[in-house]
């Protein structure tokens, strides 16, 4: 399966705008994909969990309402990945 | 704090006064010493565009002091957009020099027979003629005064043609590139011919008790930089950052609200902005955040232009809200509302409202003089800006706001709007309790009473449900009574990332000698927000028929997106809400008033009918 991972703000710095991560299965954890990209894991997790104020969406749904770090990730789906961020 | 120059402009009389401690106390600075001042001299059935309105400008006790994010000033006024009470806060450099110049507020009033403009400097303030700069856009107006009052370090504010045309969403613009920016204030100022106020000065503002004010801005500078809201990606990538943000969770509107997703929005983000057109930062005064842009449009562009900005609102309503992903024309229409003097906000947003009459075939042909407002025409956006300031043409309309704009042209229900207020950058199907602060705005459609995308989307203090309506009244509450205290201080909001009421409590316990609690300082912002309500009330009858929200995003589910299928279920917030604030049908009853030491207000609401029972 094919995932996409988009990358917004600062981490555009470190990881580019967008990755794409193939497994050889039909779905799988998003702690799996993430630790498929180099730094990945290291920049957004913190003691087994998502750091504060990091977001991450699977098709547009933060994981912190799904399962988190758990969140089963499909074939087509899109991660969108932001560090802490906010305006106005 | 509470040295008030008055301004008569009928008779050219100016006055000096001093507001008495137990009053600003009460009311604080900023917002709500204009709500106070507001209440007790303007009869709130006023029409805004009469000498019989007042315009108040103030800065608040902790401006130009250390406090972190102190530079800002706000403009308070009967608003000719929406007919509330309303105050505009803007930032830059002009707030702190109207401090150091002597004063703490300005209370205009009457209206100027020719133009003229007001110039203070060190505890000095003249009328002179404004005749040259009639007609000049701000940064024109800007330049003649520096050069003609000879001090480069002189800061402007001024209104620009749209002002001086009346044009209902007019704004202030202060160092060519700041705005008090909704209601059209800009107007009020053309109504009573006063094109600018100069000021320059050199007098520092008295902290009261200098070892505990340190201290409390020590706690709150490292609050700041600890943050990394406000101390990495606002810094890099300015306010437009949330683009990405708020497309990719559903809601950005696009095409006046039909839907909640923009797919090219990365054209004109933050980022992008940051890469492609990015000259500098540029922080207001006082300010370890830097949020603010200068960016450049090149000159082989049809969009060529530089100058402030464009801030996250700007980018979305030239852009997704007008089907638009040209970050050129985006930009320029951006320095274009600079210049003219006009809110961006209103103009994109009402550019939107045009180009879904057009659409729907509601639009006289000969009312365009051969213009297209298609969906995604960048040349249409930069055009309908000039003619609105200059109301040429279709422009007229426009110039008007969405909410007339939709009822001349037949189509009521395409006005997105609160109280006559075009919303923002928002769709609130994709997250319930904005929906409620938009719907309960004292100013009408404003993301700024309560920024519930704070902990609904940016998980800040705590990442919340955005789909959920439970516990949604209480937060916005806790957001509209804490912003008020934010605009009365004043200081800028992007402190609320890092810092709160009890960091406040102390930056003003330490400037003033008063010793205020977080508590004390809460009911104020309460007091405040009732207070306005109260205005409203006595206004237009404001209540509960006006908390509410247009029909689209109340009935018409969000058609694609993460939030598909979503409307927002305000009557499942609204009566908590009310029970909450101590309201009935959405005004205060006796009881909160006196609660809020305005038994004055619960006597005048009663004496015309209008107190809840």
């Amino acid at each position: 399966m094919k995932i996409t991972i988009l990358f917004f703000a600062t981490l555009r710095d470190k990881f580019g705008k967008e990755k794409t991560v193939k497994l050889n299965r039909n779905s799988t954890r998003l702690i799996e994909v993430i630790s498929k990209v180099d730094g990945l894991k290291e920049e957004i997790v913190e003691e087994g969990s998502i750091k504060k104020m990091y977001k991450i969406l699977v098709n547009g749904i933060n994981v912190e309402f799904l399962d988190k770090l758990d969140t089963l990730v499909r074939d087509g789906d899109e991660i969108c990945i932001f560090p802490p961020a906010g305006g106005g | 704090m509470g040295k008030i120059l008055r301004v008569n402009l009928t008779d050219e009389k100016l006055r000096d006064e001093t507001i008495p401690e137990d009053i600003l106390r009460k009311w604080i600075g900023g917002r709500g010493l204009g709500v106070y001042l507001m209440l007790k001299e303007v009869d709130p059935k006023v029409d805004p565009l009469s000498p019989a309105n007042k315009l108040i400008i103030l800065t608040g006790p902790l401006t130009g002091t250390a406090a972190p994010e102190s530079g800002r000033w706000c403009s308070v006024t009967k608003a000719p957009l929406t007919n509330t009470i309303h105050d505009s806060q803007s930032g830059g450099k002009w707030g702190p020099e109207l401090k150091f110049a002597g004063y703490d507020a300005i209370i205009i009033e009457g209206a100027a027979e020719k133009p003229l403009y007001l110039w203070i400097h060190d505890g000095k303030a003249e009328l002179r003629d404004a005749k040259h700069l009639w007609g000049k856009d701000t940064h024109a107006t800007t330049d003649i005064l520096i050069e003609e009052l000879g001090d480069k370090n002189i800061k402007v504010m001024c209104i620009g043609p749209a002002g001086e045309n009346l044009v209902k969403f007019a704004c202030l613009i202060n160092d060519k590139g700041r705005a008090a920016g909704r209601g059209g204030h800009g107007a009020v100022l053309g109504s009573k011919k006063l094109k600018a106020i100069a000021v320059r000065g050199t007098m520092k503002p008295p902290i009261a008790n200098e070892e505990k004010f340190r201290e409390a801005v020590r706690i709150n500078v490292d609050k700041l930089k600890k943050s990394p809201v406000t101390g990495d990606a606002l810094p890099k990538y300015g306010t437009a950052v949330l683009v990405n943000i708020i497309n990719k969770h559903g809601l950005l509107p696009t095409r006046n609200f039909q839907t909640g997703v923009h797919p090219t929005a990365d054209k004109y983000s933050g980022e992008t902005i940051a890469e492609k057109i990015l000259v500098r930062k540029m922080p207001c005064w006082g300010c370890i955040i830097a949020c603010g842009r200068y960016t450049r449009i090149p000159k082989d562009s049809p969009f060529a232009g530089e100058g402030d900005g464009p801030e996250y609102e700007t980018v979305w309503a030239f852009g997704a809200q007008t089907g638009t992903d040209n970050l050129e024309a985006i930009s320029k229409a951006n320095y274009l509302c600079n210049e003219l003097g006009l809110d961006t906000i209103s103009m994109g947003h009402v550019i939107g409202t045009l180009m879904e009459l057009y659409e729907k075939g509601k639009i006289p042909e000969e009312k365009l003089r051969g213009l297209v407002p298609e969906w995604g025409n960048p040349a249409a956006i930069v055009e309908l800006t000039w003619r609105t300031a200059y109301r040429s043409g279709i422009g007229d309309d426009l110039a008007e706001g969405a909410k007339r704009l939709a009822e001349k042209y037949g189509m009521p229900e395409v006005a997105m709007v609160v109280r006559g207020q075009e919303l923002p950058a928002y769709d609130p199907r994709g997250a319930q309790g904005h929906g409620l602060g938009y719907a309960t705005s004292n100013r009408g459609g404003c993301h700024l009473r309560a920024y519930m995308i704070a902990p609904e989307i940016l998980g800040v203090p705590q990442l919340v449900d955005r789909f959920e309506t439970k516990g949604k009244p209480a937060l916005v509450i806790e957001f509209q009574n804490g912003f008020a205290v934010v605009d009365s201080l004043i200081l800028c909001k992007f402190n609320t990332f890092a810092t709160w009421v009890d960091d406040f409590a102390m930056l003003l316990t330490g400037a003033t000698g008063w010793d205020i609690t977080e508590e004390e300082l809460k009911k104020v912002g309460e007091r405040i927000y009732n207070a306005e309500r109260v205005f409203n009330i006595l206004s237009f009858g404001d209540g509960k028929e006006y908390d509410t929200l247009p029909a689209r995003l109340l009935k018409e589910p969000m058609p694609e997106g993460p939030g598909k299928g979503k409307v927002v279920k305000l009557d499942e917030m609204l009566p908590e809400y009310y029970r909450l604030r101590g309201w009935k049908d959405g005004r205060p009853t006796r009881e909160k008033l006196e609660e809020l030491g305005l038994k004055e207000l619960a006597d005048r609401l009663e004496s015309e009918g209008l107190l809840p029972e």
